[in-house]
């Protein structure tokens, strides 16, 4: 909670949802949990936006509400759910690695619509796929009218792996202030009688031929589904480890930590920090070929940052995979190499010296550091400067006098750095963003002057247009104006990808975080 | 004039004469023993044994010069050397090569400050002793005896030139340290034999690394296997190497290792924002702005 975050979800808001959405977004942000009236005079908003902007935000599951006075309800603001949703494309990009196209449209859909029931997100799914099939016009019409089974398929395959969840209803909808529940059982379960497929065909084919109007209604109508992002994240924060070891040992070594989690997730919480015990044997059942398994379990135990640990012999070796620890290693890696970047090599030894030594005297710094005393003591006070160290003062008697002298104390105090950090990649994000939509606006015309020639030429070329015609509309737009558009994409992209970049550092931080708070 | 040859032989000779007659000798001494010798080579080689402070030249109470050895700890035995400076030579040669601080000799001699800068001064002139400035109090000034080479401490080593952190020298070490263990890292990575020979492979002993360093010949100075181990553990504290100890013998020996780190540089760091010496001051208003700022441009417009 902070005024780098509360812009940053501003910016995020007023991009996918506008204006009006983000002054809701943003007022409950700043005053926390409040009821309808009082937004609106916060916002000087009419009564009628106001609740339809919060129609949207409880719609993508970014507001919760409780009763706040007898029947009235009041409403809170998820802020870390609105940071998730610059995570989206990493969400999707990791179904199609895992399940394919089909998966891909799935999530991309119920990612975009927030709560969506089963059966319109295989209609809008199907319809989507095919007009990416007709572009390119290669497959086969056969497989094209089946498509909403196959896209079924992959519904419930993804919904049994957890990543998508039943959201929770209300139970009894007389009471003005509902309260949402869902019983465990229901969570990951689509019961097939809730799918009429021939209903679906018949829309799905109704829809293409241009009839926007819902003709039936399905028998899952009330039942609505969301994105897990828990799961999701679970399988962030495995690949965050595995690529670890595959940096410092080798794509062998993780494979075999890839290994050892699926064997801990059939038994142990996968968000507990430490997981339960897994022994050498059931991990060469997942790992059949390969050769020198007890050597790499040997070498991740020393090479995994405190990720793997041995723990008894029985079963050819027992091992406990401490995600805490890795990920405590793993920011440790991070913020020293924030500080090498930012403070130069001499720096980052500085710190991590009085990171492994707790409590640093700045003599001490100096000679084992290997720096030069004047230049030891500068790099020291700049990190003090910067937050990033902290001096402890150590007096041995409370009345000042100059026979004892104080000694002051260098050390880190991790938590308030990782928190730092996190400030600081927020307003990253933030100066970003802001960029970004700078450079778009700035460039408005010229976009849009571009997309309408293309969509001109594309009508030229449908309507059977000659050469010269499309070659007289492609020259409105001069070369000039053609390199700058490039340029202008290409800046948008890059600081997209430095978005989605910060976004990664912030993961990590946030787990170690997590895993912080667990402990306490 | 003789030949070198001819005057160093007669210079060992004259010494050991001198060594013979405990109560000095004089000109008539060395004349009888080496008649061949004119006076002038004779004056020659003791100008030369006076000037190196090798023997000391003393006067009879007839006129007879009389040449003794000069013996550094028998000062008070020397003519001429008043009580105040025995006293001062005893208090600096008891500290050995500690050295000791003009303000500790007059508390430990009961002498006035200027008396013992005084008596100082001429011992230094008479290349008794020396004086020193440590590398930890630099403006102090401490005093040992001439023919002793100061403790480590007050040096600092072979990492100190002229009382003053050489950190070049310190930073071409590390690097070339660095440099060996990864080549190592590299050439491990091609042993066959599974994951745990490869890593042993890649260890290096401290031993190791000094002769590499030693056949670099980059240092004139000799380097002990503590100071390479100090410039080892600092490449440990820069996250690129990997300590361990293996036991050779009754003794462990200290292993080190190339490692890579764990993550990539971190996004942060490849935006302007990462590295933004104004970052606590950007906001939305005021001359710090994301909309205004340049090195954010620089950085967009990097390739066009």
């Amino acid at each position: 909670m902070s005024c780098n975050l509360q812009k940053c979800c501003y910016k995020i808001l007023n991009e996918y949802f506008g204006d009006i959405v983000a002054r809701v977004g943003d007022a409950l942000f700043q005053k926390g949990l409040n009821p309808l009236k009082v937004i609106c005079a916060h916002t000087k908003l009419p009564y009628s936006k106001v609740s339809e902007a919060l129609a949207v935000l409880v719609q993508h599951n970014l507001v919760t509400w409780e009763e706040w006075r007898p029947q009235i309800p009041g409403y809170t603001l998820l802020h870390d759910r609105i940071l998730l949703i610059l995570r989206f494309p990493r969400y999707v990009y990791l179904v199609r690695e895992q399940y394919g196209e089909e998966g891909e449209m799935v999530v991309d859909v119920l990612l975009k619509e927030g709560q969506a029931t089963a059966s319109s997100i295989i209609i809008t799914s199907c319809i989507k796929l095919y007009e990416a099939a007709t572009d390119e016009s290669a497959v086969a019409k056969g497989s094209l009218e089946q498509k909403h089974i196959v896209v079924r398929n992959h519904l419930l395959k993804l919904i049994e792996n957890e990543f998508i969840q039943r959201c929770p209803s209300p139970q009894d909808s007389s009471v003005p202030v509902p309260v949402l529940s869902i019983k465990e059982d229901q969570l990951y379960s689509l019961p097939s009688e809730l799918l009429d497929l021939k209903a679906l065909q018949q829309e799905i084919q109704l829809r293409r031929a241009g009839n926007t109007k819902p003709a039936v209604t399905h028998p899952d109508a009330q039942i609505y589904w969301r994105v897990n992002y828990d799961r999701f994240h679970i399988e962030f924060r495995d690949s965050e480890i595995r690529n670890c070891v595959v940096r410092r040992v080798d794509p062998l070594a993780g494979e075999c930590l890839g290994a050892m989690l699926k064997v801990s997730y059939t038994r142990s919480d996968p968000w507990a920090s430490s997981m339960n015990v897994v022994t050498a044997s059931e991990i060469r059942d997942q790992l059949k070929d390969l050769k020198y398994l007890d050597q790499y379990l040997k070498i991740l135990e020393d090479d995994s940052g405190g990720c793997v640990q041995k723990v008894g012999d029985a079963g050819g070796g027992q091992y406990r995979l401490n995600m805490a620890n890795a990920y405590e290693t793993m920011t440790h890696t991070l913020i020293d190499n924030i500080v090498q970047e930012r403070f130069g090599s001499k720096a980052a030894r500085i710190f991590r010296l009085i990171r492994k030594h707790r409590m640093m005297e700045q003599d001490q710094i100096g000679e084992l550091s290997m720096i030069g005393k004047k230049e030891a003591n500068l790099l020291s006070y700049r990190l003090l400067h910067d937050n990033f160290l902290r001096i402890h003062e150590q007096r041995k008697t409370l009345a000042p006098s100059p026979a004892n002298k104080i000694i002051y104390l260098f050390h880190v105090d991790m938590n308030s750095v990782v928190r730092m950090i996190l400030e600081w990649c927020y307003k990253g994000l933030y100066n970003l963003m802001v960029q970004r939509e700078m450079r778009a606006n700035y460039n408005r015309r010229l976009l849009e002057k571009r997309t309408r020639v293309d969509t001109i030429v594309e009508n030229l070329k449908q309507s059977g247009g000659s050469e010269e015609q499309i070659q007289e509309v492609e020259e409105m737009v001069t070369p000039s104006e053609r390199s700058l558009v490039e340029q202008v994409l290409s800046t948008q992209d890059k600081l997209f990808d430095a978005e989605t970049g910060l976004d990664d550092t912030v993961f990590i931080l946030q787990m170690y975080l997590y895993y912080q708070m667990q402990k306490e | 004039m003789a030949a070198p040859d001819l005057a160093a032989e007669v210079e060992q000779r004259v010494l050991q004469l001198c060594g013979e007659f405990k109560q000095g000798i004089t000109y008539q001494i060395i004349q009888n023993d080496m008649p061949t010798l004119k006076l002038q080579h004779i004056v020659e080689i003791i100008n030369k044994l006076l000037a190196t402070s090798r023997i000391d030249m003393l006067k009879k109470d007839d006129d007879v010069l009389v040449f003794k050895l000069r013996d550094p700890g028998s000062l008070h035995r020397v003519k001429g050397a008043e009580p105040e400076e025995q006293v001062v030579y005893k208090i600096i040669e008891e500290s050995g090569t500690q050295g000791i601080w003009a303000r500790e000799i007059r508390a430990k001699s009961n002498l006035h400050l200027n008396t013992v800068d005084k008596v100082l001064r001429k011992l230094e002139s008479k290349k008794l002793i020396k004086s020193f400035n440590s590398v930890s109090a630099p403006k102090k000034k401490t005093y040992l005896l001439y023919n002793l080479e100061p403790d480590r401490s007050l040096t600092g080593g072979a990492w100190y030139s002229d009382q003053h952190f050489d950190s070049e020298f310190v930073d071409i070490l590390n690097q070339q340290c660095w440099r060996f263990l990864e080549q190592r890292a590299v050439r491990a990575r091609q042993v066959a034999g599974g994951p745990i020979a490869v890593r042993n492979a890649s260890y290096v002993a401290s031993k190791e690394v000094l002769k590499h360093i030693s056949d670099l010949g980059i240092t004139k100075v000799q380097l002990s296997i503590e100071d390479i181990e100090t410039i080892l553990e600092t490449l440990v504290f820069d996250g690129k190497v990997e300590r361990s100890v293996a036991s050779e013998g009754a003794e462990g020996v200290k292993l080190y290792r190339a490692v890579t780190g764990l993550l990539p540089t971190p996004t942060l760091m490849c935006i302007p924002c990462g590295v933004c010496p104004l970052i606590k001051e950007c906001d939305d208003v005021g001359n710090v702005t994301p909309i205004k700022c340049r090195y954010m441009k620089e950085w967009l417009d990097l390739e066009w």
